[in-house]
This record gives C-alpha cells, structure tokens and sequence, in this order.
C-alpha cells in the first residue's frame, strides 16, 4: 500500500512537472478537450433532448454541424498527439534507457493526458451551460418551462460528457504513445523516424 | 550477483541500406561482479558503447548469451530486463542526453522518478550529487545554459542517484577539465566503496584505482586483461 501511494505520488509529481514545463502542449489538449467537450456535449443534449416535437425539422442540419465539428476536433487531437510525441522522442528514449518500462511511461502519460483533458472538460461543459444559459447559445427545447426531469437528464448529459472527452483523449493519446514505444531504445535515443 | 556476457557478439545490420554489416562485438566472453572496479580502454569505435549496452541490456546480442543476474537477455521479455535495469543500474551513455524542457533538478529527478524511492528521499540525493558536482547553485537552470562538461556531470549526477549497485559510465570524463575529472573518478570510487560495481569505458588513460581491472578492446575483441589488485 505505502509502495502504491509512493508510486502514485511519484507519477503525479512526473505529470505535474510534465504539464508545468510543455506550456504549449499542454494548452493545445486542454483546448482540444476543451471544444470536444461541446460538440459531445450538443450530440449527447440533441440525441436526448431532439425526440421532443418543437424541433425535430432542424434535427439533420444540427447533427451534421456537430458531427463535422467533432471530427476536425478528434484530427486536430490525433495530429497534436503525433506532434507531442515525435518533440518527446529523446525524453521517452532517456526513460526507457534509465530502466522504465512501457507500462510505466504509458501510465504517467495518461496520468498527463487525464489531468488536461479533465480540466478541459469540465470547463468546456461548464461553458456551454452557461452559453446556453444566458442565451449566446440558443436551445429553447429545454431552457423553456424546463422540467426537473429535463434538469436531470441535463446533468447527466453534462457527467456522460466529461467522461466520453476524457476517454478520447486518452485512448488517442495512449493508443499512439503505445505504438511508438514499440521502437528499440537507440533508436528513440537517436530520434530515428 | 553478477552480469555475465557468453561468447557474445554483436552485428549491425545495414538493412534496408546498402552498406556493409559490422560487428561490434566478436566473442567476448566476461563477468562483472558486484562491488568489481572494471574498465574498457580501446580505440574509437572498438566496440566500448556496445559492449556497455549489451551489460545493461539496452541492446540484446546477435550470438552468445547476456546473464544479468539469472536473467537471460536474449531469451528475457522487455519488462524483465527493464526492471533490472531500473533496480541495478545507473548508465551514464557518451552522448548528451538530457530533456530541454525540464531544469537540472528535475532533469536528475524525472528518469528515477519510476522507482519506489519518494520524490523527497531522491531530492535529497540529488542535492548531494549536485553539491559533490559544483553545481548546486544550477539546479534550477535549463541544460540549454550549461556547458559540455556540466551537461555531463549532470547527466552523471542522474544515474547515480539511486546508488545503483552497477554504474556503467561510457567515457564519463571525455568533456572534463583535470579538477572535474578527479572529482568525477572520486565519486566513482566513493560509490565503489560503498559496494557498487563500477564499469567505464573510456579511449584516453585514467588515473584508476589499483583494484581495477581493464580490458584492452580492439575491433570488437578483448585483446588484453588485466586483473586488478583486491583490497
């Protein structure tokens, strides 16, 4: 248990120190998350929320937007992954060469990646309540005679977003990590492509 | 315990390019043992690098068998020989590896930070290292501001900070001034006496302890061994 805290004291510090120091990288997940965050948080709201009459004409034409915005968010996520990645061949070669595992580089990068895209999230969902709130963003179908059901269902649209954000960008982030740990450790060392 | 090379060799292989193979490494056959003094003099590019890796299984070999304490190298997964690696040893590679970003300390810090040792306990090492290295007062420096030769001490500073019970220092004093290099080889002999095994590679003569024992390599061969004088 006291090796387990220790571990995970040391992993955060690593995280931390990672984030504190890789200021651009890490604004660039955090807005990733951030924007993800609303085009999720819209789908989940439209597929929870567009079954209600008073809207369902613009159904197509507001999933389309959404979708298309999502897509270039999760490219744009892929693409700053890649890039993180390649800038930090050397570092993760200086790891490996030093005695860490795999595992262990790929545990403190999705304590990295868990940590931004969190924050990201819940400020972005935190955002588009208020969007919605005071109207920038305007959805009638459930700011109108809002029911405690609706207010519920809501919140939780807001909980199932964060999660989802949070899921992306680390699977995308761990998935491409991963596969570039594959490499022998001179090779990272040299920054070989 | 004790790392043990088998009638090792080691070839680079040039594919997919066109230029020849080399082997590094032909038949060498050694065993280092815990708390040994041990050397490699030879010519540039006689197979020192190699021969450093191959010990601490960063590379794994063409022929022949790599022990590193019952583990077999060639046979051995990567978790394996990576624990072994961040348990017992601390390698100080000839190029200056370092990550731009973070400070000197946190350079010391963040490669050990993978161990059970808390992130206060290393602190406290580091700043003894940092201070037996003159750079204590750097420590929140970026590398980029350092010279060649602090990049190497600090580089140094960081694989003996778990006092692992082998370094392996692959010309370790090559970008050190006369006063730096003795304080290096002290620190060296301080860890050595504390029950380290230390291996260094180096092509120019060092003042070494009379307990160490030296191999002469030459085109990926031991030509020559010396064996050292025991306390």
């Amino acid at each position: 248990m006291v090796k387990l805290k220790s571990m995970f004291k040391n992993n955060l510090w690593l995280a931390l120190t990672n984030i504190k120091r890789r200021k651009i990288a890490s604004i660039l997940f955090f807005a990733v998350a951030f924007f993800i965050s609303h085009s999720i948080f819209l789908l989940n709201l439209s597929s929870k929320f567009l079954m209600f009459p008073e809207i369902s004409g613009s159904r197509q034409f507001f999933f389309a937007i959404i979708i298309t915005f999502l897509t270039l968010c999760i490219l744009v996520l892929g693409a700053v992954a890649v890039l993180l990645i390649k800038v930090r061949k050397q570092e993760l070669g200086i790891f490996r060469m030093l005695g860490a595992r795999r595992a262990d580089v790929l545990v403190v990068s999705s304590l990295e990646m868990l940590i931004l895209s969190l924050s990201g999230a819940i400020l972005g969902v935190v955002s588009i309540i208020l969007f919605i709130i005071f109207k920038v963003l305007y959805l009638p179908f459930f700011l109108e005679g809002m029911s405690g059901a609706r207010t519920i269902r809501f919140i939780a649209t807001g909980g199932q977003t964060i999660f989802m954000v949070v899921l992306i960008e680390m699977a995308v982030y761990t998935i491409l990590l991963s596969i570039f740990l594959k490499r022998d450790i001179t090779d990272m060392l040299r920054g070989t492509s | 315990m004790s790392i043990k090379l088998i009638n090792v060799t080691k070839r680079y292989t040039n594919f997919p390019f066109r230029g020849p193979n080399v082997e590094a490494i032909r038949s060498v056959s050694m065993d280092i043992n815990e708390g040994s003094y041990t050397c490699f003099v030879g010519p540039t590019g006689s197979g020192k690098t190699t021969l450093l890796c191959l010990l601490c299984g960063i590379i794994r070999p063409t022929g022949g068998d790599v022990v590193l304490n019952n583990i077999h190298v060639p046979k051995a997964n990567d978790g394996e020989i990576c624990q072994f690696r961040e348990r017992y040893i601390g390698y100080i590679p000839q190029e200056l590896f370092l990550i731009r970003d973070l400070t000197v300390m946190e350079n010391i810090l963040s490669p050990n930070a993978f161990s059970n040792n808390s992130i206060r306990q290393l602190k406290i090492n580091a700043n003894y290292l940092l201070e037996r290295l003159k750079l204590r007062d750097k420590a929140s420096w970026m590398p980029s501001s350092l010279s060649g030769g602090e990049k190497k001490k600090l580089m140094i500073a960081r694989a003996l900070l778990k006092s692992p019970l082998y370094i392996l220092a692959d010309e370790p004093v090559s970008e050190l001034d006369q006063a730096s290099t003795e304080i290096v080889l002290d620190l060296f002999y301080e860890y050595f006496k504390k029950g380290s095994a230390i291996v260094i590679a180096s092509h120019k003569p060092l003042n070494l302890p009379r307990e160490a024992d030296i191999y002469t390599i030459q085109a990926g061969k031991v030509i020559y061994h010396r064996k050292g004088g025991r306390t």
